[in-house]
């Protein structure tokens, strides 16, 4: 049974991944401040925080948790470790300032900085910590949740239960707030305040206490209820709970008590001596987290070869992929044409612009077909003039995501080994005869859907320090040389911002002569709002906000993320047939197809004229619709990239194993499995929103700084922002109603 | 803030176990005592969480190598499952997560047989009522409401910068 009880502990990883965090913040900024004043910063401080921290997992994880609905004691011991140990131990570590210094300088600044300058907040915090206020707040809290009413609700509740936790921690770090003074707080009573201070809170427990004790029944009828473990009676588990209360709790009040008293008559001057914080040196010249540089797996990703062997495997994938769509049976979830590439390939590709960057084009199949067709064929031509745009991969996306709905690519293994063997064939032709990355700039839609995502994505491409650059006169990287040829599509490394155009090919990193390009870690989306303000085109590709092709791409790709996943939903599906059937037509094609073309060209169409319009009278600026539908398209664009990670990663995780009926087919098992789907893990749909929610703030802030850019006036950059902010509120409401409704497992056996 | 998506995410993906939850049953059935909780309280259709506290009926110490069986009935429609240690954050209990679509009246039964086998099975049962599943704007309205309360911060934020920003410049000279 002690075996039991000891290993009953939870190990919430939310709670622990927030007492990291909150430990490491201060360590960070504790190790910086002791180096400044060791006399203000000691070890002792380190120590308390980590173990008032360390208290406060043992109050929640521990058994103290598992067994307090089943006894008022342990439950009392984990009230006492919330109110009277864990919050003075983490103030006696004066966290202000460590945290504060730990944060990254950014965030400090830019961030919290208007926050810790205004004065509203301050006068509130004053308040807030008024000796007064703080006594009431803590015994408000200890003697309401104690009431028999509110203590039910919360043992009969977790959401009620985490919310007297909260209100218990929170009060307690109120309460002894003015009794630790913590730094650079001023006292707002006198020192020896703090002595009746303490008293009258050890009277309030002590009443509390006596009332558990001596009670003649049983307070809390859960427990009366709950089943008596090792024969004690709920009275005696009751009696022992107060006791507990009122023998450590007021130890807890009276020491400190006693201890103030010894320093008011020893005469001890407890007022800290003002101490003087140097500033850190700026961090801005440290070079950023390269990719390319961690050991093992950077050394692995610059192999001249490496490219080459992730490419063979995808390309030998692809063969199979073909060989098995053409002469495999026709049956989706039992040949790979109908798996591999609807379940896997989608999910993992959008993880991978999710957590990396544009990891399938560095992996692109398509790049040996291409490099075959540069040798066997002339491929002098420079691309037609016309169409040096993405314009014509705009309208093959557009192609590419109706056939998708209207033949059911998923569902027909034959369909998709037909388009493979078209991409390699375009591939081969393409760069066949013209010079260049024609098909991957100009052609591809893949690529594009790439290009686009990958501005949202954490790594960049790009150079590791300007001075380097300024000196160099070869531009190896945009030109080649003599062993290595430079960017295809033109980028040019100190010009180039974001990941726009970039098939992470690493061409550059290995062209340049003085190891000045890595894979850098960037804030997603800054290209995107760097854009509109930028005076340089970026190189290659010039302006983003100034062009039509590409925003044109953006509206389809936001929009296609909302049609390609509503069109696998149970309503949707519904009213189409209802339509059909209204209609009297004997094929859905048409039906389909109109839907289709309505959502994803008519409808951003029609909705960009409106915001822009709107957009223009609002921020009373000067212009056209076009000139802003142009700009704010790309503040989309993580909303968009946020839906498509939500839906593809859903069917990769309720599809993780349909590889294995195909497994099993090719083996000639003799009965192979078909209902693999695993059920959705409860936590997906949180972390679906999750992933919306992120995108929302992602885009309406691109959206702001958009605004900002155009005007330098609050109220009119109000105005701008506004019918785009509430597009984008619009979009992630029509996401979340598709999320939420049965969704059909296409291609999968269910 | 750039971690702050893969936290979030990892937050997301927290596993409650089990810990009891309020007493939906407590009955003697020598030789055990055995009382049966259910989480979340009311319980809606969907995963549901049944423990179970075995206790020796002389003594009243829990009995942790018993074999439990849960068994849910309603319309015809039949589900079981093998309460375990595992699913629980309380080792003194056994429980076993459950799936309930229907709402309504459901018949639980729990069997309890010793480690050594020596005795027959003991068997409690009891009603269920599972109340339809929870509106999902409300299961998941935390999580709908947190763009817009980072967007209410921002939105103050950037107020703050402009306000002391334009703050200097209008106030009258010193």
């Amino acid at each position: 049974m002690a075996e039991a009880i000891l290993t009953s502990w939870r190990f919430d990883p939310r709670l622990i991944l927030l007492l990291a965090l909150a430990a490491l913040l201060y360590v960070r900024g504790w190790r910086v401040l002791h180096r400044q004043s060791p006399r203000r910063f000691t070890p002792d401080r380190l120590a308390a925080y980590l173990i008032g921290l360390a208290t406060l997992f043992v109050a929640l994880d521990s058994p103290l948790d598992a067994f307090g609905n089943l006894l008022l004691e342990a439950h009392m011991v984990q009230h006492m470790l919330l109110l009277l140990v864990a919050p003075p131990l983490i103030l006696l570590g004066q966290p202000i300032l460590p945290i504060l210094r730990g944060l990254p300088r950014r965030i400090l600044k830019d961030g919290l900085g208007p926050f810790l300058a205004w004065r509203g907040l301050r006068r509130m915090g004053r308040r807030l910590t008024h000796p007064a206020v703080c006594w009431l707040a803590m015994t408000a809290a200890f003697v309401f949740w104690h009431m028999p009413r509110w203590y039910e609700l919360a043992l009969n509740s977790p959401v009620w239960h985490g919310v007297e936790h909260a209100c218990f921690f929170y009060a307690a770090i109120l309460f002894w707030w003015p009794v630790i003074q913590v730094w650079p707080s001023q006292a707002q009573w006198p020192r020896w305040m703090m002595i009746p201070y303490l008293i009258l809170a050890d009277i309030v427990n002590t009443a509390l206490s006596a009332w558990l004790v001596f009670s003649t029944n049983v307070v809390y009828r859960s427990y009366e209820l709950a089943p008596r473990l090792g024969g004690m009676s709920a009275m005696d588990d009751q009696s022992t709970a107060g006791a507990i209360m009122w023998v450590p709790g007021s130890m807890v009040y009276l020491i400190p008590a006693f201890l103030l008293t010894m320093q008011a008559l020893n005469g001890v001057r407890t007022r800290p001596a003002a101490v003087r914080i140097k500033p850190v040196a700026s961090r801005s010249n440290r070079p950023a987290w390269d990719l390319l540089r961690v050991p093992a797996l950077g050394p692995i990703l610059r192999h001249r070869h490496f490219r080459t062997v992730v490419q063979s495997v995808l390309l030998a994938l692809a063969v199979a992929i073909v060989i098995d769509g053409f002469f495999g049976p026709q049956i989706a979830p039992l040949n790979l044409a109908g798996v591999l590439p609807w379940t896997y390939w989608r999910g993992f590709a959008v993880i991978a612009l999710l957590a990396g960057g544009n990891l399938f084009c560095m992996a692109c199949p398509f790049m040996l077909p291409r490099n075959l067709g540069r040798r066997l064929l002339p491929a002098r031509n420079r691309w037609p003039r016309m169409l040096r745009s993405k314009w014509l991969a705009a309208a093959l996306l557009v192609l590419y995501l109706w056939a998708y709905e209207v033949f059911r690519l998923w569902s027909s293994p034959w369909w998709t080994a037909w388009i493979i063997v078209g991409y390699f064939t375009t591939a081969f032709v393409v760069d066949g005869f013209f010079r260049g990355a024609s098909f991957c700039k100009y052609v591809c839609p893949i690529g594009q859907f790439h290009f686009l995502n990958a501005l949202v994505s954490p790594l960049e491409v790009k150079i590791r320090s300007s001075a380097v650059c300024t000196s160099c006169r070869t531009h190896d990287c945009v030109r080649g040389n003599a062993t290595q040829r430079g960017c295809e599509l033109h980028l040019f490394q100190p010009r180039k911002s974001g990941n726009f155009d970039c098939t992470f090919c690493l061409d550059c990193v290995h062209a340049c002569p003085r190891d000045n390009v890595g894979i850098l870690k960037s804030i997603p989306g800054s290209s995107l709002f760097l854009d509109p303000a930028s005076e340089r085109p970026s190189a290659g590709i010039g302006k983003l906000s100034a062009r039509s092709d590409a925003a044109a791409l953006a509206w389809i790709l936001v929009f296609g993320a909302l049609i390609n996943a509503a069109a696998m939903v149970d309503p949707v599906i519904g009213w189409m047939h209802s339509l059909d059937a209204a209609l009297g037509l004997r094929s859905m094609l048409p039906v389909t197809t109109v839907l289709f073309l309505a959502g994803i060209l008519a409808a951003p169409l029609l909705l960009a004229w409106m915001c822009g319009t709107a957009a223009l009278r609002l921020g009373r600026i000067a212009g056209s619709w076009k000139r802003l539908a142009r700009s704010f398209a790309f503040a989309l664009v993580p909303l968009g990239f946020s839906m498509w990670v939500a839906h593809f990663s859903y069917h990769l995780l309720i599809g993780w194993r349909s590889i294995v009926p195909v497994y099993d087919r090719i083996l000639r098992v003799s009965a192979p499995a078909m209902n693999l789907s695993a059920p959705a893990p409860a936590w997906l749909p949180a972390a679906q929103i999750l992933l919306l929610d992120g995108g929302l703030v992602l885009s309406v802030y691109i959206a702001w700084r958009t605004a900002r850019r155009q005007t330098g006036e609050m109220s009119r950059a109000l105005g701008l922002v506004s019918p785009w902010a509430v597009l984008a509120i619009g979009i992630y409401a029509a996401s979340i109603w598709i999320l939420f409704q049965p969704m059909q497992m296409r291609g999968m056996v269910m | 803030m750039r971690r702050l998506p893969g936290w979030l995410l990892l937050a997301a993906s927290a596993r409650l176990l089990a810990d009891g939850g309020l007493v939906l049953l407590h009955q003697q059935s020598p030789p055990f005592v055995i009382t049966v909780f259910e989480s979340p309280t009311p319980p809606r259709s969907g995963p549901i969480d049944l423990s179970v506290l075995v206790q020796a009926s002389e003594t009243l110490e829990p009995v942790l190598d018993a074999d439990v069986q849960i068994e849910l009935t309603r319309d015809g429609s039949q589900i079981q499952a093998r309460a375990t240690h595992d699913q629980t954050q309380n080792k003194l209990l056994y429980a076993a997560s459950v799936d309930l679509d229907d709402p309504g009246a459901w018949r639980y039964t729990v069997s309890v047989q010793a480690a050594d086998r020596a005795l027959k099975p003991i068997a409690v049962s009891g009603d269920l009522a599972v109340a339809p599943e929870q509106p999902k704007l409300a299961a998941y309205g935390s999580y709908l409401a947190l763009p817009f309360f980072c967007l209410a911060i921002f939105a103050l934020h950037q107020w703050l910068r402009w306000r002391q920003r334009e703050i200097p410049q209008t106030s009258p000279p010193r």
